[in-house]
């Protein structure tokens, strides 16, 4: 029987789960290894964006455990479909979040809050790619940014990074 | 005769004499100016004061004069600050220099050295070492640096086919780092110890490829350790410590930024030019940053006991901390 945890976000909602599912969060797993997790474990995390990270710790729990039964052979190919499987979550998840702004940049603080390494590179790639490709005035636009260079700021800094928009 | 000889020898002594002073001079007038320049650059972050403060010669003066400590408005502004490196650092120098032009903090944020440098080893290979300063931030030499390109490409290619050429140069703008590039510093070594890092790396097996799904932090792994060069036992993940260390976090006793792998310390993040002067040089100016320098827990642990030979050894190490 896994042990089980229960997590209270911040608006009092109860999260039951699995030891090694949490473990993930540094910041719990040192909760648990200093024996401070006793009863509910507070966090100040919303319950919507605390169920996401749990999704994604589930997700990655499952897949770890799966490759750990794995013996060598067949594992190649085992792994590509695997792989193949977890893109396709990934994709999902990360749509999900991609429309919903708000959701993400919480996700993205509760994952630097709860030391969740491979949460936050994924999350912070996603922000990237969001912003790959846009020229000045639509990174503000879709981030909501005021633009706070003066007049005589901008036109220095566009002088000084003049290539970038020449044809 | 014998009187013109010595005269000879005379004038020879005093022209040589003459020469040598003045080499030694603009020696160290190099120096000088080399020494003043971070500091000056110093001075002016310290103060954050406003844009062209006069004596900040060097060019680049509204990223180094005026950093906003985060974004005011929208949804950017949730963030903590530390977190934008580990955002950028996906994006190619088109996309860097898009943020740049978005707000000051983002200007700032994307001017951030360890980034601009990993762009400009991905594109150009390394610098060729040398024992002065780096004149400018990565940035600026990677812009130059693409400048010198462009024109060169321009002057050499066939008319007809300039404005193809030209496209083609501008692509290699766009070119972001690759998922492997990103985690790891290979890229950013130069090639005796690169092939060091290689040949251990291949008595234990690891081979080129990366393993990109393991996070590797100072408590979870053993690092096998080449000069500045950190190398990952588990994984072979390659971690280069030096003043644009990209594994630095908070070390949340002491307020601190800290190497989460070597143990170094760092006294200020994302302002590479600070870091950039080696802190001997700059004297007096330091003074502030200068007792923090090796005084935070982990870098007490690595003078103490980084060597040990596992977690329990460097546990009872610490004890002292």
């Amino acid at each position: 029987m896994a042990i089980m945890y229960a997590l209270k976000s911040s608006d009092n909602e109860i999260f039951e789960v699995e030891q090694k599912v949490i473990e993930q969060s540094e910041t719990i797993k040192k909760m648990i290894e200093d024996g401070a997790a006793t009863g509910e474990i507070p966090l100040q995390v919303s319950s919507k964006t605390l169920a996401k990270v749990l999704e994604w710790c589930k997700q990655r729990q499952h897949k770890t455990v799966e490759n750990e039964n794995d013996d060598n052979k067949g594992k190649r190919k085992k792994e590509r479909d695997e792989d193949d499987d977890i893109k396709e979550w990934e994709n999902k998840f990360s749509d999900e979040l991609k429309a919903d702004k708000d959701v993400l940049f919480d996700l993205l603080l509760a994952s630097n809050y709860l030391d969740l390494p491979a949460l936050l590179s994924f999350l912070c790639q996603l922000v990237a790619d969001m912003v790959a490709g846009k020229m000045p005035e639509e990174i503000r636009r879709m981030f909501n940014i005021e633009n706070d260079f003066t007049p005589e700021e901008e036109k220095a800094i566009t002088a000084e990074h003049g290539w970038a928009f020449q044809p | 005769m014998t009187l013109s000889d010595d005269e000879d020898e005379n004038l020879a002594q005093f022209l040589e004499s003459e020469v040598l002073s003045e080499v030694s001079e603009s020696e160290e007038e190099k120096k000088l100016k080399e020494e003043e320049e971070p500091k000056q650059k110093k001075l002016c972050i310290e103060k954050c004061s406003t844009s062209g403060s006069g004596n900040d010669v060097n060019n680049n003066k509204i990223e180094t004069c005026s950093h906003p400590r985060r974004i005011e408005t929208g949804i950017f502004s949730k963030i903590p600050p530390e977190l934008f490196p580990h955002i950028l650092k996906f994006l190619s120098s088109e996309d860097l220099i898009s943020c740049s032009l978005v707000c000051k903090f983002l200007n700032y944020a994307a001017s951030d050295e360890p980034l601009w440098r990993r762009l400009y080893c991905m594109r150009w290979g390394l610098l060729p070492p040398s024992k002065n300063l780096r004149v400018c931030a990565w940035k600026k030499l990677y812009i130059q640096r693409d400048e010198e390109d462009m024109v060169e490409l321009v002057r050499n290619c066939p008319t007809e086919f300039k404005e193809y050429y030209i496209q083609m140069q501008a692509a290699k703008r766009s070119q972001a780092p690759l998922p492997s590039q990103v985690k790891d510093d290979r890229v950013i070594l130069d090639k005796t110890v690169g092939d060091q890092v290689s040949l251990w790396k291949s008595s234990r097996g690891f081979t080129d490829n990366l393993v990109t799904d393991h996070a590797c932090s100072g408590e979870m792994c053993t690092y096998h350790h080449i000069g500045n060069v950190f190398v990952c036992e588990k994984t072979g993940y390659v971690h280069v410590c030096d003043d644009t260390c990209r594994e630095v976090a908070m070390d949340p006793k002491d307020g601190l930024l800290v190497c989460k792998i070597s143990g170094h310390c760092f006294d200020c993040m994302m302002s590479p030019d600070e870091s950039e002067a080696d802190p001997e040089q700059q004297g007096g100016v330091t003074d502030e940053a200068e007792p923090f320098m090796g005084s935070g827990r982990f870098a007490r642990a690595y003078t103490l006991g980084y060597n040990c030979e596992d977690e329990k050894e460097l546990e009872y190490t610490l004890r002292f901390c």
